[in-house]
């Protein structure tokens, strides 16, 4: 499991994003992302999530994201990042 | 609130990153893969790239590339000029199903649909294409509405103005770079011709053959041992190999008169230095001073020198360090009427005259810079090249010029020690 911190901008996206990517690359097939801590995610927060979503469909690996709040899950309905993962 | 109000609220605060980032002054490659960044995640786009159009090679070369694989080809050729004509007529996205007509995306289709890009972005920036972005499908899979495509336009808006500033900063580094090239090539020009001049003067005077030019050169050693930048010590070179250029307008007779020359014939010559400040006055010189060097060379720090008999604070510091030279040079040279001064003879006529015809801290610099080179400190041979290497190292002369420098700086500590001939006791 990578659990994002309260604010996912550039810094902690990248972050995150080298996490998921070391565990895809090493062979996990399903990959848990737990924001229990986050409040808000900005715009490159966003791509860089879409970048982990892909990065695991190309490899044949399942995304679960976990314990989003409400306002996130309303901004990732928007988006269609829901479409992609199962929330949790 | 509607979703949609939502989404606009979403897209103008990326708007708003986006313009921030662009005026910070990041790493332009960073920038552009930052806004590419805020464009995917301000719409929920998958996949994307911008990229940078090349004048030379007709190309769009990948700066920032997100999620289109190794295999997408990281740049892409405009061949025809129908093309290019055809982007650069404004900012409109372009559907890459809807556009398969221009040779551009026939080419290029089986890498565009494997990595499912379905807008196309021409940067169009006053009238010029800079660049493009590269659009994949968005994660809702819903197709693109117009007001989004809109915000995509807005927003490559920004990343076109950056592209076009950073071309026409590379564009001004390019042009400083020739200018820098064209102004070293001048400068070498300017100090081909001013030595070109130095051997014309000292052509006219068979006696003192070479005089300007070691002038100009022993000036550069005392600038140097002054410390001065390196553009100040070029410039007191100029100005000693300058100094005599009024004795082109002197007689030739006069000047290779064989015997002390009479008043009349003094008179004569010692117009020299106002000619020759009349001469250089109007030229450009890259330093400044050089015409004031050649008309106050023959000034005197006690009044008595010419042309205008000014005292020490009154006589430019160049004309100064010229006049020194000069002297210096006279004095170690063989002319018709008398031979050279053994070394030792005219460091004693250096210190006995700073304060009256020389400034005391030339006359220390220089004679400092002597002693560095015949005691190994400074491994360039400046001095012996200009004076011979036997003249040079005549006995005593280290020894001369160590009593002399401690005398001449009596209040400084006793750096000067004349170790060899008095053992380790300090020379008072």
């Amino acid at each position: 499991m990578v659990f994002a911190g309260e604010y996912i901008n550039k810094l902690s996206g990248e972050q995150i994003e080298y996490e998921c990517k070391r565990r895809l690359e090493a062979g996990c097939k399903e990959l848990t992302v737990n924001f229990s801590q986050t409040e808000i995610i900005n715009s490159i927060g966003i791509s860089i999530l879409l970048g982990v979503i892909d990065t695991a469909s190309d490899k044949g690996a399942s995304i679960v994201f976990s314990d989003v709040n409400k306002d996130t899950v309303e901004l990732f309905n928007m988006l269609g990042v829901s479409k992609h993962v199962t929330l949790a | 609130m509607a979703e949609h109000d939502h989404k606009l609220i979403h897209a103008f605060g990326a708007l708003a990153d986006l313009g921030q980032e662009i005026t910070n002054k990041n790493n332009f490659q960073e920038t552009i893969r930052t806004s590419l960044h805020l464009i995917s995640g301000a719409l929920g786009i998958m996949r994307g790239a911008v990229a940078r159009y090349s004048r030379f090679g007709h190309e769009l070369n990948m700066i920032a590339v997100r999620g289109l694989g190794d295999d997408f080809p990281l740049s892409l050729s405009l061949t025809t000029e129908d093309e290019r004509q055809f982007l650069s007529n404004g900012m409109s996205p372009i559907e890459i199903s809807q556009a398969k007509v221009l040779p551009f995306f026939q080419i290029y289709d089986a890498s565009f649909e494997k990595r499912r890009l379905e807008l196309f972005i021409p940067l169009v920036v006053r009238e010029e294409i800079v660049g493009a972005i590269f659009l994949g499908e968005k994660a809702t899979n819903e197709p693109y509405t117009n007001y989004e495509k809109e915000i995509v336009c807005a927003m490559g808006h920004h990343i076109g103005v950056a592209i076009a500033q950073r071309n026409l900063m590379a564009e001004i580094e390019r042009h400083a770079e020739e200018n820098r090239k064209m102004f070293d090539k001048m400068r070498s020009t300017y100090h081909d011709t001013v030595k070109a001049f130095a051997a014309a003067i000292d052509c006219k005077d068979k006696y003192t053959e070479g005089h300007s030019v070691r002038v100009g050169r022993f000036s550069e050693i005392i600038a140097s041992e002054l410390g001065w930048s390196s553009e100040e010590v070029e410039g007191a070179a100029v100005a000693g190999y300058l100094h005599d250029v009024g004795k082109l307008t002197v007689e030739r007779k006069i000047i290779n008169a064989p015997y002390r020359i009479n008043a009349k014939e003094s008179a004569e010559l010692n117009k020299h230095p106002a000619v020759g400040y009349e001469i250089l006055l109007p030229i450009h010189h890259p330093f400044t001073e050089v015409p004031l060097a050649a008309k106050y060379h023959h000034e005197r720090l006690d009044g008595r020198g010419y042309p205008d008999g000014l005292f020490d604070r009154e006589i430019p510091f160049i004309a100064k360090v010229v006049n020194l030279a000069d002297s210096f040079d006279a004095m170690t040279t063989d002319r018709p009427y008398k031979a050279r001064r053994p070394a030792k003879e005219v460091v004693e006529d250096l210190q006995r005259n700073a304060g009256k015809q020389f400034a005391p801290e030339l006359v220390t610099s220089f004679l400092g810079g002597m002693l560095k080179e015949l005691t190994g400190e400074d491994r360039n041979k400046r001095f012996r090249r200009l004076l011979g290497r036997e003249y040079m190292e005549a006995d005593g002369i280290v020894d001369k010029l160590r009593f002399t420098l401690n005398e001449m700086a009596p209040t400084t500590p006793m750096t000067y020690v004349a170790a060899a001939a008095i053992g380790n006791r300090q020379v008072h």
